[in-house]
């Protein structure tokens, strides 16, 4: 009992240790990891989110695109159909041969300041009638800019838009190499110049304006597409684009900028950052790991000091609740002869007497041999050491019949030396040796069985082997029966301290020797000694 | 008076003080015989019933304790008063003994006169779970 009170006191006060060094570390852990995680989570979603960003903005900027080219084909529709003007022109150029009024009007209205570099008039016969070209008349044939299949699709399509609500058609087509967008209109000249013979074939007033240089840098600069270009095939991964094309039809070319990618420039702006709070998130947790192992190896260092520190404090307890305990006996013997002579010491002989009499010597004389035992493994004291000429046979004999419980028992001792002269060592050490050995052998194994001693030699050993045939040393209890108070698990209520072997080990230690075991649960037990012959060890103090 | 002697049966591993029990019962007047272990004790018991019982607790084969529950629940033995003679002197074991319904616990070393006196209260019916020292 009293052994278990202090083992609480040490576990409250570890605990205690522990958790006034836990609060910090309890709340940090947790928040940093959770940071961190959260961290990671925003970089991750960032990160996507960026990718998504460039998608969106090129989806964004390529409908820009194409409202820029929807909005130029308007623009161009719209001068199409302002047919009052073309009328007047029609007019004087062809009635009047006013040249002069057509460079000046034709240029400014439709090249100047509409960029139509351009205007063709087809009649309703298919013949050219009315050129310009960059706000000036030229004498040619519609034939030499736009191919007859377009011709014929334009004067199809402006035919077939009501006479008194002239619908621009608007294509697209290739001319000196660059790319135009195409506005034609039908119409019927006021003055009648040209006489239309049939209801639906007019003529046709065709406008072309190139999707040159200055229109590009107008649109880059509206809708902030990067380096801009036309291009007649369709462009690589590298750049976005837009198709140029009337509607249902094949594209003519494409429209093509750089991608802005303002995801991809945030990650690139992001890279670093992120790399650089990865890594602190990463040396953080390297740290607090370091940390916590340090804390972990402190206080398991701590509780393993107040563990052994406990199993002293048990095992000294535990020494002196057996040492007590075990010499309970020995005085109870003692009293008990003490009572026999005190009460009926004149109904005795005085043989009986003295047996007695040698009882209770006997018995203090065992008390005080496991007094000195304990002491000694308490302690580590040790006598000096008075070697002396042994007849080892007659020790072993007398140690049997003198100072163990062998009435009734049967020792077999064989000699197998060949020169049994004696042998020279400490008479107690040996004793000691010796006595527990047997001792041992008749307390744990049964009357009607035999303690056999076997003497031998070896070049420079004697061998002292004790074998009984009683209950063994289990096999998981063999390494630690030099250990004091270490008894086998099977000892059951024979008495005993656990002294014995330790006894044993440390008196052979002090002659230089050594000892092993071989035992076998339920069959019994073997302890060979080996001591030195010439060898002989003094105590080293 | 030529009262039959008190048949007294102790049950001790230890020979030295089982043997000086034996004959101090001898000397004090009672027919004292001995057990080395309570399955030794019990055999002996069923062969020759008993006054009282003198019982070791820490014994090899059949211990005190095992002995004490054999006792209390066989029918023919369980009245026969037990006095229990150890070195253990702890509550537990203590506790134990009167749960099984033991007259008398006496702790080792004891004296004779005390181990006398206990039986005698045991006999006269008055000694009742107070053999401490």
């Amino acid at each position: 009992m009293t052994a278990t009170e202090p083992v609480s006191g040490d576990e409250d006060r570890t605990s205690r240790f522990l958790t006034a060094a836990d609060p910090l570390r309890g709340l940090i852990v947790p928040m940093v990891l959770l940071l961190s995680i959260a961290v990671v989570v925003i970089i991750a979603i960032s990160w996507f989110a960026a990718e998504r960003l460039d998608h969106e903005t090129e989806n964004r900027d390529v409908a820009l695109a194409r409202t820029a080219l929807a909005t130029e084909a308007e623009r161009l529709g719209f001068l199409a159909k302002d047919l009052s003007f073309w009328d007047e022109a029609i007019e004087r150029l062809v009635i009047l041969g006013d040249e002069e009024w057509a460079d000046d009007n034709v240029g400014s209205y439709a090249y100047e300041t509409s960029r139509v570099g351009l205007v063709i008039v087809v009649t309703a016969l298919g013949q050219t009638r009315l050129l310009f070209r960059d706000g000036k008349p030229y004498r040619g044939k519609a034939q030499e800019f736009l191919s007859p299949d377009m011709l014929e699709f334009l004067t199809r399509r402006a035919n077939a838009a009501p006479m008194e609500e002239p619908e621009p058609v608007v294509s697209y087509a290739v001319i000196g190499g660059q790319v135009h967008t195409l506005a034609a209109s039908a119409f019927t000249p006021e003055s009648g110049v040209e006489v239309v013979t049939q209801r639906r074939t007019r003529p046709i007033l065709i406008l072309a304006s190139a999707l040159d240089t200055a229109f590009l840098e107008q649109i880059s600069d509206a809708f902030l597409l990067e380096d801009l270009a036309v291009s007649l095939a369709l462009p690589d991964e590298a750049r976005v684009y837009a198709p140029i094309s009337a509607r249902d039809e094949w594209a003519t070319a494409y429209l093509t900028w750089d991608p802005s990618r303002p995801g991809t420039r945030l990650r690139q702006d992001l890279l670093v950052p992120v790399v650089i709070s990865l890594l602190a998130i990463a040396l953080l947790g390297l740290l607090y790991a370091r940390r916590l192992a340090r804390a972990r190896r402190e206080s398991e260092a701590i509780s393993m000091a107040l563990e052994r520190e406990r199993e002293l404090r048990d095992l000294k307890s535990r020494f002196i609740s057996t040492v007590s305990h075990e010499m309970r006996t020995p005085l109870a013997t003692i009293q008990a002869a003490t009572d026999l002579l005190d009460h009926f010491g004149n109904r005795m002989t005085a043989e009986e007497r003295q047996k007695e009499m040698d009882t209770i010597r006997g018995r203090v004389a065992a008390i005080d041999d496991l007094l000195g035992e304990a002491l000694l493994l308490e302690k580590g004291e040790t006598r000096q050491s008075v070697p002396e000429d042994l007849d080892l046979a007659a020790l072993i004999r007398a140690q049997w019949q003198n100072n163990l419980p062998s009435e009734g028992r049967a020792l077999e001792l064989t000699d197998e030396r060949t020169n049994p002269a004696t042998v020279r060592f400490d008479r107690r050490t040996l004793n000691q040796i010796i006595g527990n050995l047997l001792q041992n052998a008749l307390k744990y194994s049964s009357a009607e069985t035999t303690v056999a001693v076997r003497l031998a030699e070896t070049v420079d050993r004697l061998v002292i082997a004790v074998t009984d045939h009683g209950i063994g040393i289990p096999q998981k209890d063999l390494a630690h029966v030099r250990e004091p108070f270490s008894r086998g698990g099977n000892v059951a209520d024979v008495g005993g301290v656990g002294f014995g072997l330790s006894i044993v080990d440390r008196a052979i230690a002090l002659l230089g020797g050594s000892f092993s075991i071989e035992s076998r649960e339920g069959e019994g037990t073997t302890v060979t000694v080996l001591l030195p012959l010439s060898a002989r060890k003094e105590p080293s103090r | 008076m030529n009262v039959p002697p008190r048949k007294v049966l102790v049950i001790e591993d230890e020979a030295d003080i089982r043997e000086r029990l034996v004959r101090g019962l001898g000397f004090a007047g009672y027919e004292a015989s001995g057990a080395s272990n309570g399955a030794e004790g019990i055999a002996s018991l069923m062969q020759t019933p008993v006054d009282v019982i003198i019982c070791d607790m820490m014994m090899p084969s059949l211990n005190g304790f095992g002995t004490l529950t054999v006792l209390s629940d066989h029918p023919d033995l369980a009245d026969i008063p037990v006095i229990v003679l150890t070195a253990l002197g702890e509550k537990t074991t203590r506790d134990f003994a009167f749960g099984k319904g033991v007259r008398g616990y006496l702790t080792k070393p004891f004296q004779f006169s005390e181990l006398v006196e206990t039986i005698e209260g045991v006999f006269e019916g008055t000694h009742r779970g107070e053999g401490d020292r």
